[in-house]
């Protein structure tokens, strides 16, 4: 049996290890990223819109096959389909963020997106896999008659001839 | 502390949520029961991470950086069938408090290579409801626990309920406080509709009133995010008094209505924490009037009547998801619960408005 004397401790400790714990979790998720287990709910605290926009970015692969550049779209939710779609975007941000990330892939992930590639969409090779970062940008007032202007942000590939 | 301060101190740990120990063993059984039938991940997705290259393992801070990288899938079922067999003692009140505490830590452990894909998906209150209520005394009646041990030996509190209140309030304010620092109160921008457009494009949630979403006013989307704040902050607060807790998990279910019919997240795990809230010994009474028709035993026929009632509405909601229509990857189950329990808190609002009104 737990006394009275205790419960009141374990509640004075929440409510001070509580707030302690949040500051540690902003502190630690800017230097790495949020930590697990952590008493916190997700915060979206960016603001996507401006004044008149809504800026929207997103992640486009492309299989590069031939030596004129030719690009052929495969859907990222096809190729990362296992994950749930809640997860799917920061998959990307972690994985896909920028060149030096991607640079880092070792033999058998490279083996493994050409696997899933030639798997996905029934190529015979996959020479190279670029990774572009669009910023889409869209007036409220004109969506969904005006399409969004698109910005490429960024854009890196992977080779992965041979694999 | 002065003395005064001590007694509401005290009061609002030890009498906050009064509840009979056989309410907490149906509230029990329905967690049990909801996590195994919507929260438990899909088995497939141990195929895919035991699969995929250690590039991909990006642990996050915490225990799970003590793993070099994703186990072998057979790994992955045997905590997956561990946390089932976990459930199950849990429903039936077997070794109550160490089954609740194994859920807690198999969930940690689960999820926790699920998130070390590199994003987390915040649905740590399942996670706190096992490791809070396992002090509470839920396995001391309808539960092979009863039959075992002396009832003396087990206690029966309500405080958890208190500090699950306290832990639930305190996530809403985390969730809160960083969209004062992000510029949500800034009048010159909408940061729903950001969000609305967002989950709309990239995501694909087009179901239900996402369509309507541009055609609403800008006001609607400055409300809206005037709304959000000042409600997760304002939970917080909320949790001082039982009335006002329960009130707020009611404005809680609308906003995550509100969220689910415009942007398709229905985020359910935070459901069967509010379930907590419900007033269990009245339904206790309900079903108890229903076993004494049926002529066996009250305390043995209770709980059968409770896990056959949720376990097949439970189970006829997961069939009902293949037959949904909708594009997104939101679930029909998810759109059912998230009405039913809508229709619950408008019912207990009305009253405490009726209350108010005198």
């Amino acid at each position: 049996m737990i006394s009275e004397k205790i419960i009141k401790r374990i509640f004075i400790a929440c409510l001070i290890l509580l707030p302690l714990q949040y500051a540690v979790v902003g502190v630690v998720g800017v230097i790495k990223s949020e930590p697990w287990p952590a008493f916190v709910l997700p915060a979206f605290k960016s603001v996507l819109s401006s004044k008149d926009h809504v800026n929207v970015n997103q992640i486009k692969f492309y299989v590069e096959n031939n030596k004129k550049g030719q690009l052929i779209e495969v859907k990222a939710e096809m190729l990362f389909g296992d994950i749930n779609q809640s997860q799917l975007q920061g998959f990307f941000r972690t994985h896909f963020a920028d060149s030096s990330t991607v640079a880092g892939f070792n033999a058998a992930t490279k083996r493994w997106l050409a696997q899933k590639i030639k798997k996905q969409y029934l190529f015979k090779d996959v020479n190279h896999l670029r990774i572009e970062w669009i910023q889409q940008q869209f007036r409220p007032s004109q969506y969904p008659k005006g399409q969004g202007r698109e910005k490429k942000e960024k854009q890196f590939r992977i080779s992965l001839h041979n694999e | 502390m002065s003395k005064n301060f001590s007694t509401k101190f005290s009061s609002w740990i030890f009498d906050s949520f009064q509840i009979s120990a056989r309410g907490l063993a149906l509230y029990r059984i329905l967690y049990a029961l909801f996590v195994l039938c919507f929260m438990l991940p899909p088995p497939e997705l141990y195929t895919f991470l035991g699969n995929l290259p250690g590039d991909f393992f990006a642990p996050p801070p915490g225990p799970m950086m003590f793993f070099g990288g994703f186990p072998p899938e057979a790994i992955l079922l045997i905590f997956h069938y561990l946390l089932v067999a976990a459930l199950l003692f849990l429903v039936a009140g077997l070794f109550t408090k160490w089954s609740s505490l194994g859920v807690g830590i198999l969930l940690i452990l689960l999820k926790g290579f699920i998130y070390s894909l590199g994003k987390i998906d915040h649905d740590i209150i399942i996670i706190v409801v096992p490791f809070v209520m396992a002090f509470s005394g839920w396995g001391m009646k309808y539960s092979l626990d009863s039959q075992r041990i002396d009832e003396d030996k087990i206690e029966q509190t309500s405080w958890p309920l208190t500090l699950l209140a306290l832990f639930i309030g305190f996530m809403m304010f985390t969730a809160g406080f960083p969209k004062i620092i992000g510029g949500w109160l800034d009048i010159n921008t909408h940061a729903t509709q950001g969000y609305f457009f967002k989950q709309y494009i990239v995501q694909g949630r087009q179901d239900l009133l996402a369509i309507y979403g541009f055609n609403v006013a800008d006001l609607f989307w400055e409300l809206a995010d005037y709304g959000t704040v000042l409600f997760e902050i304002g939970f917080l607060i909320a949790v001082v008094n039982p009335r006002s807790t329960r009130v707020f998990i009611c404005l809680a279910v609308l906003f995550h209505l509100s969220t689910m019919l415009m942007l398709n997240i229905a985020f359910l795990p935070n459901f069967i924490a509010y379930a907590a809230f419900l007033n269990w010994d009245w339904i206790n009474k309900k079903l108890k009037n229903s076993a004494q028709l049926s002529g066996y035993a009250v305390d043995k026929s209770v709980p059968v009547i409770m896990f056959l009632l949720a376990g097949s509405a439970f189970i006829l909601l997961n069939y009902l998801d293949g037959y949904s229509t909708m594009q997104s990857d939101l679930e029909l189950s998810s759109v059912l619960i998230i009405g039913f329990s809508t229709v619950l808190a408008l019912y207990y609002l009305s009253k405490e408005t009726k209350k108010l009104l005198g």
